[in-house]
């Protein structure tokens, strides 16, 4: 009896350890040497918090996908997040608490154009390279050394909308729709200088602007639906963009519609439902693609996360990856300087969302995509390089 | 402008003038029977949009069972939101503590129904569908109404006839008009001041969640339906604190006001409500309906 117990014991521990050293096996790490701490600011809390979730899943796939393979110069990264909530005292307040740290080597932002040219003049001077997600060209013109982009300027996106509402959709008076946002407002601007470069005249009743956290567009429907535009250009941010296609197809307009990125994607796509069917968007990105980079990083979010990417997430994902390899080109992962200065070396580094070269300026997008809502998935019809 | 924009403009300045006045209604409602300024009022719109969202596109109850069910919750959150937000502070010696704790029920509401249905905008089926399951259209002539408008505005004007009757012409709306006035005299007539104070609760929480789940189809499901009590605020201020009628009124003409400025100054909407209460303010601070407290006198 007792040796039976005796056995039995012995089994169980023998089992015990196999499973222990199988698990160790399986989570097996590479050995690292030191850490390397990159911040990311993103709504973790508040009305935007669903653009953040998407921003977390895309710094955190690309922290495991370089730390699975490494690390950074064989050192680890930690990801450390600071909540911008949506609003700007937040938003400002995070970036304070990242740039204030000197471990942190680097820091991929916010996709909020106002919330980082707030930040601009801290970021500045605590000279930590900063990957902006966001879009308006007032990131750039700010003329920090330290603020960085990913994702196409307001002045790009302005003349590829106007080529597709004029080329594509067939567009001669478009009604623009815009949310008063600085970052949407200087798109709007952007693009109604296009369109007049292009010989059209926006007639100003056309011009429609309200504020970000607008939900009734009865109002201005009713005008569309009265006025002779022929077309319907909205320039908006993810969360209107939902609202906006339901309360479009509810009013009824048989016009031809298109928006900027925000129509692409999934969060407008998943709210919306069907009545996103139809939008042609200018977008920086869209799941649909087909190749490359894109295509890893979409199958790997998809794998993970069970669903389709969005902006947000490729942005993060683009960002840490850029960190990455000015990190590489600096032979460095403590001297920020170094790392920024290396930033400047960046060519034809091919990612998720562009290829990216420092061409000038601080932004180092090269293309973008023009897409058409079908069966809920934002197809791809075109990417344009357009520099 | 043409005759169509006119009453398209009109039916949706009427239809958010009377979610406005559900918000507004309760206010004074609750500033009556308790004295406190509710500035969760529009949370709790949001929280009656997310439980019928839940109960109908989630749990796909029929309609029946739906509104009872909801009706249900609607009346427990009424009785949570009193038990949790003032009654523990009605004592205080700080008076404004009631009111800074609907402050921060109003921050507790958006993070709950974010953890709970997610933080992504929700979609609810209109009311009136076509067969094909989109949102119905009356047509009458050339003119295109759509009909969750036409019928946001019926339910609303049910609601507040039914209310208004509850309070104004119901003996037990006198008890609770009695409680509200005096609650120590109240009670030595024998009128029990907690349950007339529960039912007032009770009684804002179905008028203003009913406008949550009205509204629901038109603008989706989100966490920002709460920031519709701003325009409720301004209602109240325009028709005359404190006073019913008042806030009927006031709340439809910010409805029509909010409506008809986006015709010249749609970026501004917000700033034309807000210039017209700043006038009422320093032209007629009373309000429409509101008394001088020097006539008073």
């Amino acid at each position: 009896m007792k040796h039976s117990r005796l056995a039995l014991m012995l089994l169980v521990i023998v089992l015990a350890l196999g499973m222990v050293s199988a698990y160790a096996e399986t989570e097996a790490e590479p050995e690292f040497d030191g850490e390397i701490r990159i911040g990311l600011i993103c709504p973790v809390t508040g009305t935007s918090k669903a653009i953040g979730d998407y921003q977390q899943n895309g710094f955190n796939l690309a922290m495991e996908e370089i730390n699975a393979a490494g690390g950074i110069l064989g050192k680890k990264i930690v990801g450390v997040i600071a909540d911008e909530v949506d609003n700007m005292q937040s938003a400002v307040n995070a970036h304070m608490l990242l740039l204030s740290d000197d471990s942190i080597m680097g820091i991929v932002g916010s996709t909020y154009s106002v919330y980082t040219i707030a930040a601009i003049p801290q970021i500045t001077e605590a000279g930590v390279p900063y990957i902006a997600g966001g879009s308006s060209s007032g990131i750039t013109d700010e003329g920090s050394d330290y603020v960085w982009m990913v994702r196409p300027t307001d002045v790009y996106q302005g003349q590829v909308l106007a080529d597709v509402a004029i080329e594509v959709l067939g567009m001669q008076n478009p009604a623009i729709m815009y949310s008063t946002q600085s970052s949407l407002m200087a798109l709007q601007e952007r693009l109604v200088a296009a369109l007049q470069e292009r010989g059209i005249e926006v007639d100003p009743g056309n011009l429609y602007g309200f504020p970000e956290e607008e939900q009734n567009y009865a109002p201005i429907f009713a005008q569309i639906q009265n006025s002779d535009a022929d077309g319907l250009i909205c320039l908006t941010n993810v969360l209107p963009a939902s609202i906006i296609c339901q309360q479009f197809e509810i009013a009824g307009i048989d016009l031809p519609h298109m928006g900027q990125t925000s129509y692409s994607g999934a969060v407008c796509r998943e709210n919306a439902g069907s009545a996103a069917d139809g939008w042609y968007s200018v977008a920086d990105w869209t799941p649909e693609v087909t190749e490359g980079v894109a295509k890893h990083f979409e199958d790997a979010y998809r794998a993970k996360y069970g669903a389709a990417s969005d902006l947000g997430a490729v942005c993060a994902y683009d960002g840490l990856y850029l960190l990455k390899a000015a990190c590489e080109i600096a032979n460095t992962t403590t001297d920020r300087e170094a790392i920024n200065n290396a930033l400047y070396e960046i060519s034809e580094l091919e990612g998720a969302i562009s290829t990216y070269t420092y061409l000038g300026d601080h932004n180092l997008n090269t293309s973008l995509y023009v897409t058409r809502n079908e069966d809920g998935l934002a197809v791809m019809i075109d990417k344009i390089t357009y520099r | 402008m043409n005759f169509n924009v006119f009453v398209a403009l009109t039916v949706n300045g009427l239809a958010m003038g009377v979610i406005y006045a559900l918000l507004a209604m309760g206010l004074i409602l609750l500033i009556r029977a308790v004295g406190v300024m509710n500035f969760a009022q529009g949370d709790l719109l949001m929280l009656g949009a997310y439980i019928t969202c839940w109960l109908t596109v989630d749990l796909e109850l029929p309609f029946w069972l739906m509104v009872l069910v909801a009706l249900l919750c609607f009346a427990v959150v009424g009785l949570i939101f009193m038990f949790s937000v003032y009654w523990p502070l009605r004592n205080a010696s700080y008076p404004a503590a009631t009111v800074i704790a609907t402050m921060g029920a109003s921050m507790v509401l958006k993070e709950l129904v974010t953890l709970l249905w997610g933080s992504l905008p929700r979609s609810m089926p209109s009311l009136v569908r076509t067969e094909d399951g989109s949102a119905a259209v009356l047509q009458i002539g050339s003119i295109n109404l759509q009909w969750q408008y036409v019928l946001t505005i019926l339910v609303g004007i049910v609601i507040m006839a039914l209310v208004f009757f509850l309070f104004e012409k119901m003996y037990v709306g006198k008890m609770m008009q009695a409680a509200a006035q005096d609650a120590y005299a109240a009670s030595m007539l024998g009128i029990p001041t907690i349950a007339t104070i529960a039912v007032t609760y009770i009684v804002v929480v179905i008028m203003v969640s009913v406008g949550g789940y009205m509204i629901a189809p038109i603008f989706m499901v989100s966490t920002t339906l709460g920031s519709l009590q701003l325009r409720a605020f301004a209602g109240v201020v325009i028709g005359g604190f404190g006073n019913i009628k008042g806030a009927i009124i006031g709340s439809l003409l910010v409805g029509l006001i909010e409506s008809f400025s986006t015709l010249q100054f749609s970026s501004y909407k917000d700033v034309t409500v807000f210039m017209v209460l700043i006038i009422f303010l320093l032209v007629r601070p009373q309000g429409i309906f509101g008394e001088r407290i020097a006539d008073k006198a």
